[in-house]
């Protein structure tokens, strides 16, 4: 108890190592969540709205690579960036930007074969309909993402959630370097291999309680623009309207 | 008053796969002119509606327009089966449907408010369409097609949800709108009685072809083939 208590106080001490472990853990999820949504919704939307040669196939590649092991993604990253491989010149690895790129390298697929899912399902309906209502092909692709706006907020909440818990490619690529690539959840991995287990404890209900606020607020910014309006209204007018029958 | 054409499906052939759903020949549909589209579950009147509409491309043959008229000038309005409402504000669905119409924002406004109107949906105009029950989905559905200037509406069954007050309101709209605008109309329905109110004419269709065609009178009285005979023994007529 002793341990969570000093856990948490550390969280909100300026400067101390923990809060720095959050910022950072926090920074990498976001931009690994923001660049992944970039790439991958958009490549979802195709996916879902058009028929291509080969598409079944691309699918089944996209599900198979939503499983990737993140150690694998890693490693993959780890060569590339590593001072023989392609991009070695460019001296990334241990950095936050491997980190963020391993993390891309997991999520992107996730986020590309949901938003395809999501986009499958409503894609018919919307389609008939804006046909028939004259719609530019333009402005039905603008209704249909509006339409799954829910469901590519949370698909955003899933790819925040994964990159926020992991672990195996972050170690690889980003080195657990102390002040620079530690994130809680290698420093978890370090405190329970130093036999720190309340301590590790400590810091995975931390990584909990971080995740849970945003996901709070992130959902109900996602209620408010998903709550359909004016059910009082409905309810007023709706008893008069057809009383009168036809006019 | 829209253009005078009339519509003749040449050879008019959908199919899934190896499954042949419509194959229409020789029918001519008059612009002006009410129709309602009958038959079984399953008889090809959706595909008949999308494959006119455009929204799936026939397999083989044509429909060609005659007066005079390019079938690319034609303004064709469809209305699903399946209404789908958008989750915006009810006028702003139905102001969708005038995007690329020119119409300045008063204009556009005051259509909006008559199409609500003519469908009894003016008090909900600001509610969102996600919050409807699927009566006022057929009817916001229903105003978005009414809103525009259209020489060809086809209706998938657009009274399905509505109880008798909405039908009949419903009824009474499109009959002003067809005499207004002069479009080429057909209603798929399930009901005799909607099919007598509103349409002078019947298609009827069955495993995809047209096995009646003339006065509904006729049609759902003494019917000639053996099809039509067989379908109109489950209907109360």
């Amino acid at each position: 108890m002793d341990e969570l208590v000093q856990a948490f106080s550390l969280m909100f001490t300026p400067g101390s190592e923990l809060s720095q472990i959050i910022l950072l853990t926090l920074q990498m999820a976001a931009f690994s969540t923001v660049i992944s949504t970039v790439i991958g919704v958009p490549i979802g939307v195709c996916i879902g709205l058009y028929r291509f040669p080969g598409k079944r196939l691309v699918m089944r590649i996209l599900n198979t690579l939503m499983g990737l092991p993140p150690v694998l993604a890693g490693l993959v990253v780890f060569f590339i960036l590593s001072r023989s491989g392609p991009l070695g010149s460019l001296r990334l690895l241990y950095t936050l930007p491997a980190m963020v790129t391993a993390q891309v390298v997991l999520i992107t697929p996730i986020v590309c074969g949901l938003s395809a899912t999501a986009i499958a399902g409503v894609a018919p309906r919307v389609h008939e309909t804006a046909h028939g209502m004259g719609l530019s092909r333009r402005r039905e692709v603008l209704c249909l993402l509006y339409e799954c706006r829910s469901q590519l907020f949370s698909i955003m909440f899933v790819a925040f959630g994964r990159s926020i818990g992991e672990v195996g490619a972050v170690m690889l690529v980003g080195g657990n370097v102390q002040y620079k690539t530690r994130v809680m959840t290698t420093a978890i991995m370090l405190e329970t291999n130093m036999g720190h287990f309340e301590y590790a404890i400590a810091l995975g209900i931390a990584l909990l309680v971080v995740s849970f606020v945003i996901n709070s607020i992130a959902l109900s910014l996602q209620e408010r623009t998903s709550t359909p309006e004016m059910e009082g209204a409905r309810g007023r007018t709706r008893g008069g309207r057809l009383g009168g029958g036809p006019r | 008053m829209s253009k005078s054409f009339g519509l003749q499906m040449r050879g008019l052939r959908r199919a899934f796969g190896d499954r042949v759903v419509l194959d229409v020949d020789g029918l001519e549909l008059a612009s002006g002119n009410t129709y309602a589209l009958v038959g079984p579950n399953g008889c090809g009147k959706s595909t008949f509606l999308k494959v006119l509409s455009g929204v799936i491309d026939q397999t083989f043959g044509r429909v060609d327009v005659s007066g005079g008229v390019d079938r690319p000038e034609l303004v064709v309005g469809y209305m699903p089966q399946k209404t789908y409402v958008f989750g915006f504000t009810v006028r702003k669905n139905v102001a969708l449907a005038l995007e690329s119409s020119g119409l300045s924002r008063e204009e556009v406004r005051e259509r909006v408010d008559d199409a609500l109107a003519a469908v009894g949906m003016s008090a909900f105009a600001d509610v969102r369409g996600s919050g409807l029950s699927g009566g006022e989905s057929q009817r916001v559905a229903l105003a978005r097609m009414l809103v525009r200037d259209l020489d060809v509406l086809l209706l998938d069954e657009p009274t399905a949800s509505m109880d008798i007050a909405g039908t009949l309101l419903v009824e009474g709209a499109l009959a002003r709108y067809r005499e207004r605008t002069g479009c080429l109309l057909v209603v798929a329905t399930h009901a005799p009685s909607q099919a007598r109110r509103i349409a002078p004419e019947t298609i009827m269709l069955s495993g995809g072809r047209v096995v009646e065609f003339g006065p509904t009178e006729r049609v759902l009285s003494s019917p000639q083939s053996e099809e039509g005979r067989e379908f109109l023994s489950y209907w109360t007529v």
